[in-house]
């Protein structure tokens, strides 16, 4: 039976918790060796995406992603952490800063499955599909 | 013009002033894999059923309808062009079960399963949203079918009379006449009250087009709205197109009116719903078809209905039409939906080579309720030439081997052959009942068996025409009830008929 990228980093997951960093690292070097022999190389990027999603959850770590069009200053890197720990009801907020000019102005964060849009890309897209009509 | 110049400003102010209270909250996902019209996505963790998906790509933005619910994917098939998206695009969930758009002005147009213009005659507003798949109405709801189609044509309206709410599949092999019945069926809608949708479902589209060409000739598309899935569409689309036809006619339902629906054909919407099928990764079964192929059509066919007093009094009579493959009536999706309908109209390739068009086996073509909604006049005839038509047919099997035969069932031959000449019709041109009835009443009365077989089509006209003269009197009591009077009046008109012969 193939196993799954989900499966694989489940079980690497749940060996590793409450160990200490020496033992964790003979069980990576152990669980390395398991997908040389299964051949199954090539899912580790996917294995590694998912371990970071469980940890995360497990954690209660939100990881999110926040794009502008200039850089952001500290005070509202803040208060966004604030508005995504109340949000998501996360302990933690790590912010992933993009900054891309092509949005003009405003922000878009995402974070797990969810996007909150509130660029002035789209709202001026927005704006000429409703002109449109 | 300055008026037209403020307006905009003040709408564009309003839109601004709306934009700034909107924080939009979405539900995202990433597309893993794109192919032959199916997008695997990963996330989009609370999306529901059947609900829409939108994707943005280059060249513009494309929908989606989820059909599959995995452990960490969602399958999507994508209705439109599939090619602008890309492995690792965002997907955005629209919290939107799939609907199309309905409406009075959709009648006389040409649409696509999406409710989008075909026909270049303008863009179609309107107001309201129906879902593509809707619970079929219950019995608490339901009436027995209890009023008439007439469909103009001879042989249907005679011996398989179709009623209002009923399911009647029309069946046979290529070529021989299966659309051309459904579109007399359209034509001869005129000024009884009726809408009809014609939903064409992998067609070529010069079909189509001479279709529309062909009912607009006619006057039907004054009331006949076309749903067009072409043989060049996506497999998607050709999924919806019954189901966005329905939503349609139930617009109308609705609203109390009785609605007539085509749909041609399901086996290519059989085919259709396969690919996606097999696409999406769902076992086959008999054919390769998917294990829910029956509810597929089911499903769709059971929405067709006559509703009671209570519940707007309308309904939706189907036509469902099914392709052949060299008569062959036991393959999977043809008994699939002959047990679904309430009857079927057979049609046969050797009877139409044979010159006898509309070329449809009376033995075989069956309809389970519509003789309750027959008109009175047309019932009294009607009993007696399925008789006279069962007879013939038995009569001419075994007459093939004997060459003695006594008076009376060379008689019954003879009139047999009438009847089959009088059942021939040209494709386009509907018969009013009244006529019907006044060509059926002359046969089995034996007006007819001093005419030559050939001349018997011509007899025929001369008479009807005749009537349309100088007996209008006649035809109006012919629609109403049946009684002694009536009847010696159509003896009269005939003979007098005869006289100037």
């Amino acid at each position: 039976m193939r196993i799954t990228p989900k499966q694989y980093a489940i079980s690497l997951f749940e060996s590793v918790s409450n160990k200490k960093d020496g033992e964790a690292e003979a069980v990576v070097k152990k669980f390395f060796g398991l997908l040389v022999r299964n051949n199954d190389l090539s899912k580790s990027g996917r294995i590694i995406s998912e371990l970071a999603r469980l940890w995360n959850k497990k954690s209660d770590i939100v990881e999110s992603e926040v794009v502008t069009a200039r850089k952001l200053d500290d005070s509202s890197i803040r208060s966004l952490e604030k508005f995504l720990s109340e949000e998501s009801g996360a302990k933690k907020i790590v912010i992933n800063e993009k900054v891309d000019e092509n949005i003009l102005g405003g922000v878009v964060v995402r974070y797990g499955d969810t996007m909150l849009d509130a660029s002035l890309r789209t709202k001026v897209r927005d704006l000429k599909s409703a002109i449109k009509k | 013009m300055s008026t037209t110049k403020d307006f905009i400003i003040g709408q564009l102010k309003e839109q601004i002033a709306d934009f700034k209270a909107e924080a939009k909250r979405q539900t995202i996902g990433k597309v893993i894999s794109v192919s032959d019209g199916i997008v695997k996505i990963s996330g989009l963790s609370d999306v529901m059923m059947s609900e829409m998906v939108g994707f943005k790509t280059e060249n513009g933005s494309v929908n989606g309808v989820v059909l599959n619910l995995e452990e960490d994917s969602v399958g999507v098939i994508v209705l439109g062009d599939y090619s602008g998206i890309k492995e690792g695009d965002e997907a955005v969930a629209t919290r939107k079960i799939l609907e199309v758009p309905v409406g009075e002005k959709m009648i006389g147009r040409v649409i696509n399963p999406l409710g989008e213009v075909l026909d270049g005659k303008g863009r179609i507003d309107t107001k309201k949203n129906y879902p593509i798949e809707k619970i079929a109405p219950g019995v608490i709801t339901r009436e027995s079918v209890n009023q008439p189609v007439q469909t103009g044509i001879k042989a249907i309206d005679a011996m398989i009379p179709i009623g209002r709410g009923q399911r009647e599949l029309i069946i046979g092999d290529r070529q021989v006449g299966k659309t051309a019945i459904a579109i007399d069926a359209i034509i001869n809608q005129k000024g009884q009250n009726m809408k009809c949708v014609y939903v064409a479902i992998g067609q070529k589209e010069s079909k189509v087009a001479s279709i529309v060409t062909k009912l607009e000739e006619a006057g039907a598309m004054d009331y006949t709205t076309i749903v067009l899935a072409g043989a060049s569409d996506p497999a998607s689309l050709l999924y919806l197109a019954p189901f966005s036809g329905t939503a349609l006619a139930e617009y109308f339902l609705d609203k109390g009116e009785d609605v007539l629906i085509v749909y041609d054909d399901l086996s290519k919407h059989a085919v259709a719903y396969r690919e996606i099928s097999l696409l999406l990764r769902r076992p086959p079964g008999r054919e390769a078809y998917p294990g829910d192929v029956f509810y597929l059509h089911s499903r769709l066919l059971e929405r067709s209905c006559r509703l009671n007093k209570e519940y707007g009094g309308g309904s939706i009579t189907a036509l469902p039409i099914i392709e052949t493959q060299a008569g062959d009536v036991s393959a999977y999706i043809p008994t699939n939906v002959i047990s679904i309908t309430d009857g079927q109209i057979y049609l046969e390739s050797d009877l139409f080579y044979k010159g006898n068009r509309p070329a449809i086996n009376a033995g075989l073509s069956v309809s389970r309720v519509g003789s309750a909604a027959q008109i009175k006049s047309m019932k009294k005839v009607a009993g007696k030439m399925r008789l006279e038509a069962a007879q013939f047919r038995e009569l001419a099997a075994f007459a093939q081997f004997g060459s003695d035969l006594d008076a009376e069932t060379k008689a019954k031959l003879e009139r047999g052959k009438r009847l089959t000449e009088v059942l021939k019709q040209d494709v386009y041109s509907p018969l009013p009942v009244a006529s019907q009835v006044l060509a059926f009443y002359a046969l089995i009365n034996g007006f007819i068996d001093d005419v030559a077989v050939e001349d018997v089509i011509k007899w025929e006209a001369g008479l009807l025409k005749y009537a349309e003269m100088t007996g209008k009197e006649v035809l109006k009591q012919i629609e109403g009830d049946y009684n002694q009077e009536l009847e010696d009046k159509m003896k009269a008109l005939i003979s007098e008929y005869k006289s100037t012969l």
